[in-house]
């Protein structure tokens, strides 16, 4: 069956009271023999398989609405909508259920309608019809009140809803309405307020389509204009015929689809303009108006999207550069509202949708407005990224990866993003704040495709570590480079703040590039720059930014901060703040109450060792003293041989687990690495260096196996110096590490540093994740080593992160909120 | 940030407008949330402050309600008013209720911050410059707000002010700006040291509130932990602990209570959080207090409101208001947008 008159959508109604899309397909009806009479039946038009298979009771109510679309409720809370492609099939389809139920076809509805309880039922179930009162000017009130007291009842409303939909009586009103003005009637004009108003509350398309017609919309607007509340009546006409303009950039040849948008404009300004808010009792009751609004713009959405040269030419002048730059604003103006029709389509029409878009090129038209001067466009453009980005991020990020295959960085599409966020003119960056969660957004492994490789968030993030971090932190770099932030006026501030809030997500979510990157580029030690700024904002989003490291207790980033003291700064700004009580003080004291409740042994050691002085007068809380107590205990399990045998033999060695022992032979890899890792690529070795791989993965072999060689030594140490659980982030690369440092030194100083205990195959590195040896070659030498194995661990690290930050279902969690 | 006479009377006609219900502009509440943000941030996480003060419990949004409330309880900055949170969600005006009390708190900051410092700047007052001045430069504290378990991002996705800023504004961007400045908000207040005051009510986490000096409260609003419980928690006839059937927060009992009060030397908890029908409540032989401030909660709840008035002995006095008649009008939604293209 291709016949494009049978062609339907199936809608059902949700929870939510929106109509979801069960499929497309092509409707017939026939006798079921195991549903014993007419139905209808929608085969889906993909696959051919039953959309929907509906027995047409006789009792049944069915409505005709809009020509195109018949709804009907099949139980309690189950609406059901077909919407037909053209007029005829629906006609045809009408015929037959009226035909079922021995109805003339020319009505709108089947069946009255009755939802009322049973009481009512009793009570009215006899009474007749309702009556209108004559439509006459001195009748205005006694049908006002008819209308407000019919609107509490079910069954009262249907009735007068009936009543109104005979007899044209809508238009008569109308007519009344005009007289009205014409003779400055004050009072009638409130009742046709009150009456209209009560009209849109029955909730029926067919009077909707009474009332929305050409003809009658403005006087139905006009109606509304004359709120009793207000003491002056709201010019909601004068707004829609002088000041509201349609613009028309690409013409649109079909007077249906014009006819249709000026429509929905209207019907939508009613909706959000005219009409007071809803309160809590009236929400369901302009369900069909949302409805009819729905349909209109799926509609409106079909018809432009079939339409190729209508797109075509869009796009072609959108990216021409002769396009004069008023065209163009309003092109783009018109890309979004098109977007953001596209917002209240169901998942699969927005999936089309935004496949139409993608094909005809619209990232790389983005590109190139994007990059245009006018502040307008480049907004516009933003925003219609974002529907990009929030809608499909993975789309995008294909693009952005292939671009760089044939683009210098400084032309990338995701680098233009973040220069448009560096250089954000208005001085309160709003621009900015959206780019950045556009940014962030596409930074989130959460959203990246989880196929059976994870290739996307490998994929991306190297491109994204390699090419674009850079000119990410690159203002937060160029701002750092002396004790003192260099530039600390507000703007640079609020820059730096959002740049500092990506990274900090950075480190929450993308454990091993952004560790790399820290650690290499110093990117700590400078951010804590920021704790000096005048900004409290802006030292606090600093403070953060440390807070959130030490919160993933990663010995490697540990060991980082201890030989780098960086605890200094936060100790200084703690002593700058002086004895105030604020978010500063409190947001330090935090910091240190976590190491003190999370046990950090080794900042622990740290902080009492190297910052005692300065804390010990701390006495209104009892973090400090709890701290060093902490050590104290720590000092005396490791001073006691009998608790610790074999801590104090490697004590009598020199070999005991102490900061500077650490420093030094970290120290050695770090100086030889950085400069070679400026780029922020994954921890390898310098090529220049790598003459080959056999030179390089002979000495590692030997050392895996004066490893095994150690590894009933490597457990007992281990099982002792309670290190915390969560070590495993830390120790490949910690690996990486130790083994460079170990084909320098004796091999038994990787034993010495319970942070890096070694191979993966160690005891040391925990129950969790162990990569066997094996990842070491079969992934190709170190790249593999230190590469894979973490990014798998990551992938570990955030799923219990997950589970950790599940929020609560806010429902669940504010039932009975307050 | 940097307040010029300039920002003074902007924030000046801001605050004309919002007490006529009239939304400001987008990047106006930008700047707002940036002073108000500077002040927040000296804040603690008990806040302190003097008596006399006027305790208020949730408003919701009810803004005409709020206007209600500074017309019994007095208008700002001649009563010192204190709010235990819950500013948004449920009533119809949310984003103008709370930048109305962020507004007015910031200029009673700034704006006397430029008072005083035109008096010790003029010639007449320079020479009896009196350093004691300084801290109550930098402190007037006229109005304070502590945080409620409304002032969150998550829950006012639910409840209704992250709808609100959407259709008044079109975007999701002055949401956005608020929640941030959520983040900001203290967590409790201290009255002349005898007086705590909360949103929801204690934690199990908390025996002193020195420990409470110790939260980062720069964050959403955490599932579980004491910032949660501060925010979350009720007081129930009972003794010890118990689950709360809001999944957030406990239920804390009489014994509860009297350790913490005499643990920490103060006399009475004053807290928000639950509707009370009469407007206030006492628990536990008057140590525990709830205050409602938001007459016919949802416009259908029937119940009348109450502020809690302390004068500088704290003697105690209640006063009870009932709901504006302009409240349940409803509102012009948003502003139309007039070119379309669609």
């Amino acid at each position: 069956m291709t016949d494009t008159r049978r062609r339907v959508k199936v809608y059902t109604l949700n929870e939510d009271r929106q109509w979801d899309d069960r499929g497309t397909g092509h409707v017939s009806s026939g006798y079921v023999e195991r549903l014993r009479g007419t139905s209808l039946l929608v085969r889906a038009e993909s696959d051919g398989s039953l959309l929907l298979e509906s027995k047409i009771n006789p009792n049944t109510a069915y409505q005709k609405q809009q020509d195109t679309l018949i709804v009907w409720s099949e139980a309690e809370n189950y609406d059901l909508a077909l919407s037909f492609q053209e007029k005829a099939g629906c006609d045809e389809i009408w015929e037959k259920i009226c035909q079922v139920q021995g109805k003339d076809p020319s009505v709108d509805i089947t069946q009255e309608v009755v939802d009322e309880s049973e009481e009512e039922r009793f009570d009215e179930m006899s009474s007749p019809g309702l009556e209108l009162p004559p439509c006459e000017l001195n009748r205005l009130e006694d049908l006002a009140e008819l209308v407000a007291s019919s609107l509490p009842s079910p069954l009262r409303r249907e009735k007068l809803a009936l009543a109104v939909e005979n007899e044209g009586y809508i238009r008569k009103l109308l007519e009344l309405f005009r007289m009205c003005e014409e003779l400055e009637n004050r009072e009638g004009l409130q009742h046709l307020y009150e009456i209209i108003k009560g009209i849109f509350l029955l909730n029926r398309t067919a009077l909707f389509e009474v009332m929305f017609s050409d003809e009658c919309i403005m006087d139905v607007i006009g109606c509304l204009e004359f709120d009793p509340a207000l003491p002056q009546p709201r010019r909601h006409r004068e707004f829609l015929t002088k000041t509201a303009r349609f613009k028309e950039v690409i013409p649109i040849s079909d007077p249906e689809l014009r006819q249709k948008i000026h429509q929905t404009y209207r019907v939508q300004y009613i909706q959000d303009m005219v009409l007071p808010t809803p309160s809590v009792f009236e929400e369901n009751m302009l369900s069909t108006l949302h409805s009819f609004i729905f349909f209109n713009k799926v509609e409106i959405v079909g018809m432009l999207q079939d339409d190729e040269k209508f797109l075509t030419d869009l796009f072609a002048q959108l990216t021409d550069e002769a396009t004069d730059d008023n065209k163009r604003q309003e092109l783009v103006n018109f890309l979004k509202e098109f977007c953001a029709f596209s917002q209240t389509l169901q998942p699969q029409n927005r999936d089309a949708f935004f496949k139409t878009l993608s094909n005809m090129g619209i990232l790389p038209a983005l590109e190139v407005i994007l990059g245009m001067d006018d502040v307008q466009v480049r907004g516009a453009a933003t925003d219609i990224f974002s529907y990009l980005v929030e809608y499909n991020p993975s789309m995008v990020r294909e693009f952005v990866m292939q671009e760089s295959q044939q683009n210098d960085d400084d032309i990338l599409l995701i680098n233009l993003i973040i220069e448009h966020m560096i250089c954000d003119t208005d001085p309160e960056l709003g621009g900015a704040v959206q780019l950045m969660g556009l940014l962030r957004t596409l930074l989130d492994p959460e959203n990246m495709l989880a196929t059976a490789n994870k290739t996307e968030k490998t994929e991306f993030l190297s491109f994204f570590y390699k090419h674009c971090m850079h000119v990410l932190s690159a203002p937060l770099l160029a701002n750092t480079t002396e004790e003192k932030p260099s530039k600390d006026d507000f703007q640079t501030a609020q820059l730096l703040a959002l740049i500092l809030e990506l990274l900090t997500f950075c480190v929450e979510h993308h454990t091993y590039h952004i560790k790399n990157y820290i650690i290499n580029k110093d990117i700590l030690r400078r951010v804590l720059v920021l704790t000096a700024s005048q900004h409290a904002f802006l030292a606090l989003c600093a403070l953060r930014f440390m807070r959130r490291i030490i919160g993933l207790k990663d010995e490697f980033y540990n060991r980082y901060i201890m030989r780098n003291f960086l605890f200094e700064p936060v100790i200084k700004a703690f002593r700058n703040n002086g004895s105030r009580y604020n978010l500063m003080n409190s947001a330090i004291i935090e910091m240190f109450e976590y190491v003190r409740v999370e046990d950090v042994k080794s900042l622990t050691a740290h902080i009492v060792e190297n910052y005692w002085k300065s804390l010990e007068d701390v006495d209104y809380v009892q973090t400090f003293k709890g701290l060093k107590l902490r050590y104290e205990q720590q000092r005396e399990r490791q001073d006691n041989p009998k608790l610790d045998s074999m801590r104090s033999i490697l004590r009598n060695h020199r070999f005991r687990r102490d900061a500077r022992t650490l420093e030094d032979e970290e120290e050695m890899w770090f100086n030889t690495d950085e400069d070679d890792l400026e780029d922020g690529e994954a921890v390898v070795l310098p090529s220049d260096k790598m003459k080959s791989e056999e030179d390089l993965m002979e000495p590692i072999s030997k050392f895996m196996e004066r490893k095994k060689l150690k590894d009933t030594e490597d457990k007992e140490v281990l099982g002792k110096s309670s290190l915390s659980g969560r070590q495993n982030p830390s120790f490949k690369l910690s690996f990486s590490g130790s083994t460079k440092t170990s084909l320098a030194s004796p091999p038994s100083s990787a034993s010495l540093n319970p942070g890096s205990p070694g191979s993966p195959g160690s005891p040391g590195s925990g129950a969790r994740s162990s990569p066997p040896t094996t990842a070491v070659t079969t992934k190709g030498g170190l790249v593999g080593l230190v590469d894979y194995p973490d990014d798998d661990e990551e992938e570990e690290e955030e799923e219990d992160g997950e589970s950790k930050e599940e929020p609560l279902p806010p429902t669940k969690k504010s039932k009975l909120s307050s | 940030m940097c307040v010029t006479m300039g920002d003074i009377s902007d924030l000046d006609r801001q605050i004309e407008q919002l007490r006529r219900c009239e939304l400001i502009k987008e990047n106006e509440v930008k700047a707002l949330c940036a002073k108000a943000r500077e002040i927040l941030v000296e804040e603690s996480n008990v806040q302190r402050v003097d008596s006399p003060v006027t305790v208020c419990g949730d408003i919701h949004g009810q803004f005409y309600d709020l206007k209600e409330l500074f017309r019994v309880g007095g208008d700002v900055p001649e009563t010192n008013y204190l709010f235990m949170g819950d500013f948004v969600d449920r009533g119809f005006y949310s984003v103008e209720t709370f930048l109305l009390l962020l507004a007015l708190k910031v200029i009673l900051v700034f704006g006397l911050f430029f008072t005083l410092y035109d008096i010790l700047s003029s010639s007449h007052f320079h020479s009896s410059f009196d350093p004691c001045l300084a801290p109550q430069v930098r402190y007037p504290d006229r109005i304070t707000l502590i945080r409620g378990n409304h002032e969150s991002r998550q829950i006012t996705q639910v409840y209704g002010f992250y709808d609100e800023c959407l259709r008044k504004y079109g975007s999701v961007t002055v949401w956005r700006y608020c929640t941030e400045i959520f983040d900001y908000l203290s967590l409790s207040a201290i009255i002349d040291g005898k007086i705590f005051c909360v949103h929801g009510g204690l934690s199990p986490s908390i025996q002193t509130l020195d420990q409470i000096r110790t939260i980062d409260r720069k964050q959403e609003v955490p599932h579980d932990g004491p910032m949660c419980d501060l925010l979350w928690s009720d007081p129930e006839d009972t003794t010890g602990w118990g689950v709360s059937p809001r999944g957030a927060g406990y239920l804390f009992g009489s014994d509860v209570v009297a350790q913490f009060n005499a643990a920490n030397d103060i006399h009475m908890i004053c807290r928000a959080h639950q509707l009370v029908m009469e407007g206030y409540k006492w628990h536990f032989n008057e140590t525990v207090l709830t205050v409602w401030s938001a007459p016919n909660y949802c416009y259908r709840c029937g119940n009348v409101a109450a502020i809690l008035e302390l004068d500088e002995h704290l003697q105690r006095e209640f006063i009870i208001f009932e709901a504006a008649p302009q409240e349940t009008r409803g509102i012009p939604s948003k502003k139309p947008v007039a070119d379309y293209f669609l």
